[in-house]
Parts: structure tokens; sequence; C-alpha cells
């Protein structure tokens, strides 16, 4: 860090003085007559890169030297957009005894058309400038030009070259040298200038304008925490984010910290510059130092997260609960989440990897009815399920693969459980299964169907993974709600279910309509004609 | 006043930064600059001021070919700057000389100079800025397109942004003169507003021009985060939730076109039957579509009522070319209906929305909770779920710990540990919190997360329409229609307000509860309301909407129905659009898989 600081101090050196020499102070009168006059009788090109290299100093000098200069708008960002048009609307609000010079640079505009959009900016000063020079010894000799109006534009320009040529005059001259005189001494105070440092709101006014600033010279730490304190004040976070920054890179950790502490607005700049600086190590360091434990730990675990090689994402998981979910009491829910993952990677790893031998034999009947898909690392916990409930369904629960394992380890519902497992056994439709796990054994040793998730919803789980239709008649039949049972029943189509409910709620009416539908001697024609028929029914 | 002159002046500032550099040049672009460009200038814009080969700027890219010059147009951040440091270090390892200059957008950064000098290119580079801040989206529209601002604001505290919302301001009065009135709703939307002040006085301007905007709201996002939770009910909302519109346009794939070419489309006022339909309730779309393919058959019928063969000119020059054109568009809207109406009922819709609306309420909380671990256990989507368990949460003013232990343990059983991390994100924003239990787990700090006062709010601005008062959908009479008059916007309540009222007056403990009201009036519009003096001046009903951390479409609908009650012109800036998919999306954690 120090020898950074170095460097750049000498760069700024450096940089210093080759100003000094482009302005260099032995620049004789002489040349700088010649440049003046090469730049004001060749062309306006170079006229242009003289007036925009230190703009504001001509700009300066000019609006004292002539009435005109005031009058003359500042480039305004509607003349940027049309730049010759403007010009010329501009000399008609002038006041006549310019018009003809303003008409003259305005033609120049246009024999230069090549250039004049590119360096409009630069051109729009440079009309205000040749105003000012040369309004009144103008303006005679042009009086003619606009009579001849067969004057080609060629000819027109040479003609202002020459007069501009005639026309530099002594007093010229001396206004150039009093310019000179002006800019050698603003330049002076530019020098001195850069020794002595801005006040903090100035500087901060810069950062914020996005001019160029400096904040080497504020080398106590009651400048650099004023700095801070105020950029904060301020809400500007490129500011803030400057001067924590500069503070960090001046002071010792101690005092950095220190200050860090107790401003809170710092604190996140800083972290938000780390994490996007990839500073991870640093960024988790400052966040334990300022008591967001919460964070670092999360930002630790999150770090894990994009590991592809498993091993090392259980290491990295293990390090994570180790330096900070387990070190923080107030963590205790989290640090046991983190554990859960890691031993669910820990039992995905192996299974993954011997279902992955197996299905390349091809030998397994069971990974070829129903390939995998993806692998199973890194698949939430239900996901897990699933796979185990579709693969290694009848495994006992020592082994690892075993889907009572599994709910018992991460203390899966029951609601859950359910839902999983017949989605599963639905899948390989294993249908013996799904009515072992819904049959309880009732009181007298008898049994009973009961579920937790509503046979409704086992229904549609059933319909979804396409069971056959004494399939689902035997569980809508165990739907208590009869409307919602018909509802069900005609949404999955098992006609044979509607019709037994008709005859549950003993609703003629409705089934002899229902029965319209079929054809007499297809199966639920003949199906809802023998109850129709049937005597031992007493209808409503 | 007329908001496509921010991009007439957009146009002229990039116009000038090319042309700054003579001859040909490549320019680079970050990916995310791309659509905002085309909307500004276009390609063909681009090329006219020099511009030869453009490449998108990525990661990993190492060097890249072209001419001797070049330009890179990106966001202020410091992998770009490295992956620009990265192919000037190649490039000239290579022997390559080139002319480099970097143009920020929208202004240049501490950090981002600092890598480029710590990398040593400094030397090769020049730097400059394109202000490319607000542009307009549509007549009545302006995005910041920064959809980083939800997440570095809110979530980081950074404030690099604010000065961006600021700057952007400043420009716009600039064009269209000071706003008189200010208003903020929001902790962030004083900070940009005091960021305004500092930079008007640090600016010495041109005396006070005369201003075409009267009143200025800026809003901070997190005043109002149940919004961006609740299901989109109008058109537009609709079609940005399923299909997803980027600045202002959209891309219907075969789905909707039913052929095998995708169609894109603007979606903007200057479409007619878009216009019309953008606002509705979807349940009034249809009808409105049907009524104008009825139209369009009676106009087609005509051809057989012709007599002259100059009617036959006519209608074939005119008429045949606007129905073809209508009927096209039409038929997009009528196959884009048709997949939201598939949609939705693919993912059990209607219980979805019932759970959202006694969520709304604050009834049938038991029943609420059953729905959502139902989801759970079904593992149906991850964002749907996430989004009723923040709107519960929001609503509760925070879970109690049994349910928040239950429901995030429940949600990484089924969609991933990963989302350890998306939890603590959604504390921090104040999005799903726990009820703080007096002393237990008191804990000091940032990482605490904002507390909700909807019950609070709810009663003082009657957000939610009392029971049994049916909310007309077809003709609306309150803008909570757009959310099937389910809950109205906190924010667009209090501008309703606001505006009807033209104080604050009365609003003090409302704004407590919304983390603080503040004006800046310096221009008061009539000493009694009512009285007939004389009318009041037509520019203060123009008003500015400033949201910080972007708006929804529901929300902008809701402005617009507000904009039509009141008789006031109502433009709304924003940082981006969002919707709910594309605010938790950027919170929850991407799986590892």
């Amino acid at each position: 860090m120090d020898d950074d600081d170095g460097a750049s101090f000498e760069n700024a050196g450096k940089r210093g003085r080759q100003k000094v020499n482009i302005f260099d102070d032995n620049i004789s009168l002489d040349a700088a007559r010649t440049i003046i006059k090469s730049s004001q009788i060749e062309d306006e090109d170079e006229d242009d890169e003289e007036i925009t290299f230190d703009g504001k100093p001509v700009v300066k000098y000019t609006a004292k030297s002539s009435s005109n200069a005031s009058k003359t708008p500042m480039p305004d960002l509607s003349s940027l957009a049309v730049p010759a048009v403007s010009s010329t609307s501009r000399t008609s609000s002038n006041p006549p005894t310019t018009s003809s010079s303003m008409s003259s640079s305005s033609s120049f505009g246009g024999v230069n058309s090549a250039m004049t959009f590119g360096h409009s900016r630069s051109q729009s000063l440079t009309l205000g400038s040749s105003v000012n020079i040369e309004p009144r010894v103008m303006k005679p000799q042009f009086v003619p030009s606009p009579m001849s109006s067969t004057t080609s534009l060629e000819e027109l320009d040479d003609f202002s070259h020459g007069s501009k040529r005639k026309q530099m005059s002594a007093s010229d001259i001396d206004k150039m040298q009093q310019e000179i005189q002006s800019l050698r001494r603003s330049l002076l105070g530019a020098k001195r200038d850069r020794w002595v440092k801005l006040p903090v709101d100035d500087t901060l006014r810069r950062i914020m304008k996005g001019e160029g600033y400096s904040l080497e010279l504020y080398r106590s730490l009651e400048d650099k925490l004023e700095l801070l304190d105020k950029a904060v004040r301020l809400h500007d976070g490129n500011a803030i984010t400057a001067a924590v920054l500069f503070l960090q890179s001046t002071v010792t950790k101690t005092i950095f910290n220190r200050e860090l502490l107790c401003r809170p607005q710092a604190a996140d700049h800083y972290l938000s510059y780390l994490k996007a600086h990839f500073d991870f190590a640093e960024y988790i360091n400052v966040l334990v130092m300022l008591g967001r434990t919460e964070e670092a730990a999360a930002f630790k675990f999150k770090l894990a997260l994009p590991t592809t090689d498993v091993g090392l994402k259980i290491s990295k998981l293990k390090d994570s609960l180790r330096s900070h979910f387990s070190a923080d009491p107030h963590l205790s829910q989290e640090s046991s989440f983190v554990q859960e993952y890691i031993d669910l990677l820990e039992r995905q790893r192996p299974v993954d990897e011997s279902d992955a031998n197996l299905e390349a034999t091809g030998r397994s009947q069971m990974f070829r009815d129903i390939p995998r898909k993806v692998s199973l690392i890194g698949m939430p916990v239900v996901t897990t399920l699933y796979y185990c409930c579709l693969y290694h369904y009848d495994l006992s629960e020592n082994s690892l693969g075993s889907p009572a394992a599994i709910k018992k380890r991460h203390q899966i519902s029951d609601k859950q459980y359910l839902w999983t497992a017949i989605s599963a056994r639905a899948k390989v439709r294993h249908w013996k299964d799904i009515e072992i796990m819904l049959t309880t054994k009732g009181w007298f040793g008898g049994t009973k169907m009961k579920s937790v998730i509503g046979f409704d919803k086992i229904v549609n789980i059933l319909h979804r993974n396409s069971a056959p239709p004494e399939i689902l008649e035997k569980y809508l039949s165990l739907i208590d709600d009869v409307e919602t049972r018909i509802e069900l029943a005609k949404k999955v189509s098992c006609h044979k279910a509607i019709m037994d409910t008709y005859v549950a709620t003993k609703n003629r009416p409705e089934l002899e309509a229902y029965a319209t539908k079929f054809d007499r001697y297809s199966k639920e024609g003949l199906y809802a004609h023998d109850i129709l028929n049937s005597s031992t029914i007493r209808w409503k | 006043m007329d908001l496509q002159e921010l991009s007439k002046l957009l146009k002229t500032q990039l116009a000038h930064l090319l042309v700054s550099i003579p001859e040909s040049k490549d320019l680079v672009l970050d990916a995310d600059l791309t659509k905002p460009l085309d909307r500004v200038a276009g390609i063909s814009f681009l090329k006219e001021h020099g511009v030869d080969k453009i490449f998108k700027l990525e990661a990993g890219q190492k060097a890249l070919p072209g001419c001797g010059q070049r330009v890179y147009l990106v966001h202020p951040k410091m992998t770009t700057m490295k992956y620009i440091a990265d192919h000037i270090k190649t490039e000239r390892g290579k022997g390559e000389r080139r002319a480099y200059k970097i143009v920020f957008v929208p202004r240049r950064l501490h950090i981002c100079e600092k890598i480029l000098e710590s990398e040593g290119v400094m030397g090769y580079v020049t730097l400059d800025e394109f202000p490319l801040e607000l542009f307009p989206l549509d007549t009545d529209l302006l995005s910041l397109e920064t959809p980083d601002f939800f997440k570095s604001f809110y979530l980081e505290n950074d404030t690099t942004y604010l000065h961006t919302v600021a700057s952007s301001l400043v420009n716009l009065q600039r064009l269209f003169g000071k706003i008189p009135n200010v208003y903020t709703i929001g902790k962030g939307a004083k900070m940009t507003y005091e960021l305004m002040q500092s930079m008007f006085e640090a600016h010495v301007d041109r005396k006070e021009s005369k201003f075409h905007v009267g009143q200025l709201f800026i809003v901070d996002r997190d005043v109002d985060l149940i919004s961006p939770m609740c299901s989109a009910m109008t058109y537009e909302a609709l079609l940005d939730e399923t299909f997803g519109i980027e600045c202002c346009m959209i891309n219907f794939d075969s789905s909707v076109t039913g052929d095998n070419k995708d169609t894109k489309l603007l979606l903007t006022s200057q479409d007619e039957i878009y216009s019309q339909i953008r606002d509705r309730h979807f349940a009034h779309v249809f009808s409105y579509l049907s009524a104008k393919a009825k139209d369009l058959q009676a106009i087609y019928s005509k051809k057989n009522n012709l007599k002259t063969v100059g009617d036959m000119k006519e209608y074939v020059a005119n008429e045949l070319r606007v129905l073809k054109h209508q009927q096209k568009l039409l038929a997009t809207h009528i196959g884009a209906c048709e997949v939201i109406m598939k949609t939705k009922n693919k993912s059990d819709f209607e219980s979805f929305i019932r759970t959202e609306h006694s969520l709304l309420e604050g009834t049938d909380t038991k029943e609420n909770l059953n729905y959502i671990e139902e989801c759970l256990q079904k593992q149906f989507s991850p964002t749907l779920t996430l989004r009723l368990m923040c709107l519960l949460s929001l609503t509760q003013e925070g879970l109690s710990a049994r349910d928040y232990k239950n429901l995030t343990t429940q949600f990484l059983h089924s969609h991933g540990f990963e989302h350890l991390v998306t939890f603590l994100s959604l504390k921090r924003l104040g999005l799903l919190t726990v009820q703080e239990v007096g002393g237990v787990g008191n804990r000091a700090g940032p990482s605490l997360g904002k507390k909700s006062n909807y019950r609070m709010l709810n009663r003082r601005l009657a957000l939610v329409p009392k029971q049994g008062e049916e909310t007309d959908l077809k003709t609306p009479t309150d803008m909570s229609y757009i959310f099937s008059g389910a809950y109205t916007p906190i924010s667009c309540k209090l501008i309703e307000q606001i505006l009807t009222r033209d104080t604050l007056v009365g609003l003090e403990e409302v704004g407590r509860l919304c983390g603080g009201l503040f004006s800046d009036i310096k221009q008061k519009k009539q000493p009694a309301s009512g009285r007939s003096g004389a009318p009041t001046d037509p520019v203060m009903k123009v008003a500015l909407v400033y949201f910080l951390g972007g708006c929804t479409y529901s929300e902008i609908s809701a402005l617009r129905f507000i904009s039509r009650q009141l008789g006031v012109r109502i433009i709304v800036a924003t940082t981006a659009i969002v919707s709910s998919q594309s605010l938790l999306g950027d919170i929850m954690e991407k799986s590892g898989r």
C-alpha cells in the first residue's frame, strides 16, 4: 500500500512538471506572437485548439475586452444540436454593426463544414472570440461584400483571410501580451494552489460534479474524518467510498477500525467496495469486527455454494459452521440447517455414486424404465426423498438411501412424507404401496383407510400419474364431501365414481341425466342401466 | 412539455461523444446497455457517427479485434474495468497499438479509476462520461433502467445510485424548469432531495426559467413492499409478469403467435389497441378485444359496398393496410391473453388468489398458513410461494417465531438450503421478518431488518376496501381495481391524498408510519379550494412521481387512474420497472446446481 502511494505521488509530481514545460515561463514574447499570428491567420482549426486548451482564461479576457462578448450567448445545448443553423440565427440577433463580421464567420462555418459538427463545441467559442478581436476594423471593409452577391464562397474566404492579415495591428498584439500576462498570473496561482489544500466542502463538490480532485493534502486525521463525515452527510456514495478508501490507506488499521465502528454508513460503503473487489476475507473480517456476525456467517456459507466438487463443498461448509455459525449462540437455528445440509450432501454422494454405476451397467430394470435425468447431488431434501422413494423404497432404515432414514434425519413431517412418497410410488405404478401407506389398524384389529392430506389431493396425484380408473374410484369413494367428490370425479372423468355418488345420495334424476351421455350398450351405459333398474335402491 | 426532448438531448450528447474521436472507431458495449441505447439512438445512428464494429463486453474476453480506435460505453463497475484492463494488456502484449476511450454511463466513479490505475493501464485510456440517466419509455414514463438500485440501496445501504437519481432530477429540471413543490415519501427519498439541493447549490445556474412541472414526488420502494408481492391483474402488469417487458419491448414466442416465428412488439401508447387495454383489469380485456374484432369485421365487409373504382382504390390504399396491421396486433394480443390464462390455470390460480386476498384482509390466518404449507410440500414454484410468505409477514407485521421456523425449514427442505442466504436478505429488507418477543433475541444492529406498519397504515388510509363493497372492475371508481379491489398501493394512495389536499397537514401520523413525509413547497396553489378564485396555474396540474428502487406496472396503472380522476397530468419516473418475479429473483440465492 505504502509503495503504491509513493508511486502515485511521484506521478502526480511528474504531471505537474510536465505542465510547466508546456506553459514554460521562458517562452519568448516573439514566439508567442508568432503562435498567435499563425493561429489567427492560417486556419481555424488551430485557433480552436488554442482556445480549447485553456478555454476559460480566453473567455474571461475577451469578456472584459469587448462589450459584444457579454452579449454573445454562452454555448447552450440547443446550439450543440445544430451548430450551423444556430450560428446564423445568432447573427440576426446581434446589433447590425457586427452583423457583417458575424456573417463572415458564419460563412467560415459553411466552408469548413466538414469539421463544424465535430468541433461545434469549440467552434462556438471561436465565433465569440473572432468577433471580439476584429469587429470595428472589419466593418468598413466588409460592407461591399453582401452587395456583390456573385462573390463565390472561396473568394469570400480568401478575402476575409486577407483582411485578417492586414488588420493584425499593434493594439491587438498588445492585447495578446496582456492576455499572456494574465495567463501567467493565473498559472502561478494554480501552481501555488496545487500545494494548498482545498476546503473539504470544495473537494466534495468537485467529486460530486465529477471534476478532478486530490485527497492527498488531507494529512491530519481530523481532515480525513471531516472529509468522510461530510461525504456521508452529502449522501453521495462515490464520495463516501473515496473518503473511506483514502482513510483506509493512510491510517493504521486500529484507527481505521475504530472510526469505522462509529460510522455505519461509511462501513456499508467500505463493505460494498470490498465485496465488489472480491476481497472476501477482508469483507468477512470487517463484518465480524462490526459485530454483524449473522451476515458474516451467511456470506461464508454463500461462498461455499458454487463449489462443484462435493468433497470440497462439504469441507467448506464445515469450515463455515466451525468458524461462524457454531461460534454465535444466536445462530443456533442456522447452525442446524448448515449441519443438515452437510449431512444431506454426505448422504447424496455415495447414493449417487452407486446408482450411477448401476445405471451404467444397464442391468437394473428400474433405471431402464425411469432413467435418472440429473445427478442427485445438490438436490433439496424433498427431491432427495422423492428420488429415494422412487429407486430405493424398500431399503431398510440403516442404509443411506432409505426414505425412512431421510425422514428421520431431517424430521420430515408426515404430510410432506406422504405427499412425496405417494407421488413417487404412483410414478412407478406401485399402487399396493400406496394402499399400505394409507391403511391404519382400527381399534379392534380391523383396518381403515386414513390420510393426513385429504383424499382429494391423493386422487389428484394419482390422476397426474395416470392411474387406472379402478384405483381412482377407490380413493374417490373415500372423499367425504359429496360435492368435492363429484367435482373431482368429473375432472378425472371417472364415470363409475360419479354414478356411485349419485346412488349414495339417492339422486335419481341426476343419474338419469348422466346416463344419457353414454351409449346404451357401452360399459358405462350398462352400469347405469343396471343401477336404474335395481329394485334395492330407494330413491328420494 | 414533451419528454422526447430528453431523447433528443441524449442523442446530441452521444453524437458529440462519438464525433469527438475523428474517423472510424469500434464500440464496446455493456450487455445491459444495448436495449436502452436502442431506444435512444439505434444502430444506424451509431454507424452514421463513425462507429465501425459493435462488440458486447463479456466476461472472459481476453482481447477484441477491430480498428485503431476503440470506445467502451460501460457502467462504472469494478469488474468491467478489470475486463477492459485485460483487453488493453493482452492487445498491447501482442503489439497492437490502439487509442482507448472509456465512456462511463452515467458517470465515472472513484473506484473505477482506482482499478484502471492499479492495473497500470491509466496511461492508455482517456475517460469520459455519458449521462444516460432518465430516458423516455412512453409519453408518461421515464426510466433509469437501473434494476440494481433496489439491492444496492436497500440491502447494502450503498448510496452510490442516489447520486444518479438526484443528478437525473437536476438535469430534468434544467430542461423543463425547476419544480417548485417537492414531496418526499420515505428515507431514501429525503436523502435524494437533499443531494439534489446540494447539486443545485454547486452549479451556478442560469436564472430561474419557466417551469413545466409543478409538483415532484420522490417515493421510496420500501414504503410499500406489498404491491410488488401482489398478483398482477391489469393487462400490462400481467404481460410483464408472464413474458417480461424490457424497455417497452416484448417478445412473444410461438405459443402466442401460433406459428414458428417470434414477434417483437413495442408496447407504448402509440399502439391504439394497446393503449386502450394496458390499464384494464384482465377480466375486461377480452371483451374489448372481441368488440374491436367486430369493428374490424365491419370495416372489412365494407368492401362489398364499394361502388366506384375510386372508392376501391381508396379502400385498398388506406383502410386495408390499417386493417391488416390492426388485425395482426389484435391476433397477437388475443394470443397473449390465452397464454396468460393457460399459465394461471396451470398453477391453481383460484386458490392462490383467494389466499392472497385473505392475507391482505387479515382473515383466515390458519387456512392461509395451511395453503402455504401445501405449496411447500408440493414443491410449487418457489417464487410464488415466497411471495405468499412475504405477504403473510408484511400483513402480520412479522411472523411469530414458531411460524417463521416452521415455514423457513419447509422452504429449505423443498427448495434447497442455499436459500438460507435468501432469508437473511429478506429479513434485512423487511420482506420476511420475525416478530420481536420482548427481550429475547433482541440484538441491536442493522441485521435486524425493518418492521412493516401495515395494520395501522391500512386503518389510516383504508388500503383494503371494506368487505361487501364490490369493486367495479370494468369502469373502476377506485384505484384498488388494479388488484381486483383487494389492495391499494400505499404510495399511490398517499400521492392521491397529497394531490387533493395540497398539504401534508393531517398526514403526520401516516408519515411517521411509512418512513417519513417531507415537503418543500415554494408555490401555494389556492388559499382556499372550492372558492371561485383565479384558475390554478395549469402547470401546477403536472406532477412527476419518481420511484426509488423501481415500481410495478400495476402502480403505473394506478397512477394513470388518479391522473384521469383528478385531472392531473402525472409523469412516472422510476429507477426500473419491476415485477414480483424480477424483484424476488434478484434477491433469491441461485441454486448451485
